[in-house]
């Protein structure tokens, strides 16, 4: 499981951090129950900031995705609630596409590659 | 002599220190002097002149600190002057340092846009996961314990100079800072090489095997030598051959492991991978460690070279920091204390009693009843003086000793005086005297009246 984090990207690297980890339990690769490395020996072992990493796994403890309790860590949860909030955004990047001039056909098969891909 | 091994101590302090400075001047993955460069500016000009700049700078200083230090030796008779002088040229090789880190800051800031950086940061989950597996195992070091062990069963049974804590305090010193060198070098040479999981954990593997295996025989080599050198002091206490080859043998161990273990880090098979790396830390580093408010972790690990780093960006590292700082200051004070003030012994001969005072650490009370015999020494015996726990200065020795053909001995004696005054009671034999050959026949006369 290896994820890479782009330096020179403008996005933020906790956002990339925590995307990343979003794609590995998407694609199946993190379980419900696995545990994350600490924020401590991801700061130590990548050189990476701790509060970057801090950032990244807020971001993924309010989005529902872990939990972090202090003693056992970071722990990957089980099937999330479908969140209002993300089917609002998917439907506004819906639009967003059909409202640019892009065919509802090939809207749709983009969404199968992207699904494929998982 | 006493004066010979200070400076020499001061100028090898200055080298290595030196050496430590260099060390930041070179490019490793893709870092040097604490800041990034994207690899489109390695030839560049500028770079090479400020590196360049950085080192001459750095040279020459060790130049004159090294000719201040032998002028500060031969102009003033002092330890404390010495002491001082060396705690001057460390507090100034940051500064140099610091100058030439923010030159390089500055001009990679005004010439690259945040986008000229190809360097990606590779984090692996299954590698993290699996550190524990690349650290030394204590296991390994079961055998280098009994090593140990041996040595002190040995210093006990034939116990000849120094006392028998001091045996297990010196093994144990030297087990433990071996154990606590390897563990430090292993945790920090996890890397992510590649963007393949079992690659990385294949090459990480197959490094902290060679150099676990380093380690070892390092740590087993220094066990054996400190074996070797127990026995040696038990057959003759009095050599000086075995101290020299046994302070070359270690010192031979240790360049060895340093230089294998180096030497693995290059291995042909980590050529044919990435190993860019990079950190997103660097901007944190500088001169005199780490500072990051931001972060909650009080010690980091050292970007370039092993061990840690204190985080100055938080209040307790500022506060350990300028606490160490005091420390080695009262340090130099007690010692300055210790070594600059002259020595006085009073011999008080009261209630039956003769007590003995020093400013050395060293006082004794000798029972009247116990005294076996008294005498007047024209000189020291004759033979190598060894000290066991005691403190060795120009003028003074005080403190217990050993002397070839004589035996153990506690000691008050002003060097410039030759008699000397020997009280021999069952458990202990003492030689004192005073600070000139007639004071020292006085004591003896008046010794002798009081044990009458």
């Amino acid at each position: 499981m290896v994820i890479e984090v782009d330096l020179s990207s403008k996005i933020p690297i906790y956002r990339q951090i925590a995307d990343k980890i979003i794609s590995l339990i998407a694609k199946g690769d993190f379980k419900a129950g696995d545990r994350l490395p600490s924020i401590r020996n991801l700061a130590d072992i990548c050189g990476i900031n701790p509060m970057t990493a801090n950032k990244a796994y807020k971001i993924l403890e309010e989005n529902d995705y872990i939990t972090i309790n202090k003693r056992s860590g970071a722990i990957i949860k089980g099937k999330n609630k479908i969140s209002e909030n993300e089917l609002k955004n998917l439907k506004l990047c819906l639009l967003k596409l059909y409202a640019s001039g892009m065919r509802k056909e090939n809207i749709k098969k983009y969404i199968n590659d992207y699904l494929e891909e998982i | 002599m006493f004066k010979s091994i200070f400076i020499i101590m001061i100028l090898f302090i200055n080298i290595i220190t030196y050496i430590q400075q260099r060390k930041m001047y070179r490019m490793e993955n893709g870092i040097v002097l604490y800041t990034n460069i994207p690899q489109s500016f390695y030839d560049r000009g500028e770079i090479k002149k400020i590196i360049i700049d950085g080192k001459k700078s750095t040279y020459v200083f060790f130049l004159l600190s090294s000719i201040f230090t032998i002028l500060v030796a031969i102009f003033y008779d002092s330890i404390i002057s010495m002491l001082l002088d060396i705690i001057i040229i460390m507090i100034f090789y940051p500064f140099i340092l610091q100058k030439y880190i923010n030159r390089m800051r500055i001009f990679i800031n005004e010439n690259t846009v945040k986008d000229s950086y190809e360097n990606k940061k590779i984090i692996d989950f299954d590698l993290i996961k699996k550190r524990d597996k690349f650290i030394v195992k204590p296991r390994y070091y079961i055998f280098i314990f009994a090593i140990y062990l041996i040595a002190i069963i040995l210093a006990f049974v034939y116990e000849k100079t120094y006392p028998f804590f001091m045996w297990i305090f010196l093994s144990l010193s030297m087990m433990m800072s071996d154990l606590i060198l390897d563990k430090n070098l292993m945790k920090n040479s996890i890397v992510a090489y590649t963007d393949n999981s079992k690659r990385n954990i294949f090459l990480n593997e197959k490094i902290a095997k060679n150099q676990a295996n380093v380690l070892f025989m390092k740590s087993l080599i220094n066990s054996i030598v400190f074996i070797l050198l127990v026995s040696s002091i038990i057959i003759n206490p009095f050599s000086m051959l075995t101290f020299f080859i046994y302070i070359i043998a270690i010192s031979f161990s240790m360049i060895y492991a340093f230089y294998k273990y180096k030497k693995l880090r290059n291995d042909p098979i980590l050529s044919r991978v990435n190993t860019s790396n990079i950190s997103s830390n660097v901007e944190y580093y500088n001169a005199w460690g780490y500072n990051n408010p931001d972060d909650k972790r009080l010690l980091v690990p050292r970007l370039n070279g092993l061990g840690q780093d204190l985080n100055m960006g938080r209040a307790l590292g500022k506060i350990l920091y300028f606490v160490s700082i005091s420390i080695l200051f009262f340090l130099v004070l007690v010692i300055n204390k210790t070594f600059n003030s002259p020595t006085q012994y009073t011999y008080v001969l009261e209630n039956n009693r003769i007590e003995i005072s020093s400013n050395q650490f060293y006082d004794d009370t000798i029972r009247v009843e116990d005294i076996k015999s008294l005498k007047f020494l024209d000189k020291l015996p004759e033979g190598r003086l060894i000290r066991i726990g005691g403190n060795s200065l120009e003028k003074t020795n005080t403190g217990n000793y050993m002397i070839q053909n004589y035996g153990k001995v506690r000691l008050y004696i002003y060097n410039s005086t030759k008699n000397v005054v020997e009280i021999k009671t069952s458990d202990k034999n003492f030689l004192i005297n005073e600070n000139s050959n007639v004071k020292t026949q006085k004591l003896y006369k008046r010794l002798k009246n009081y044990i009458k």
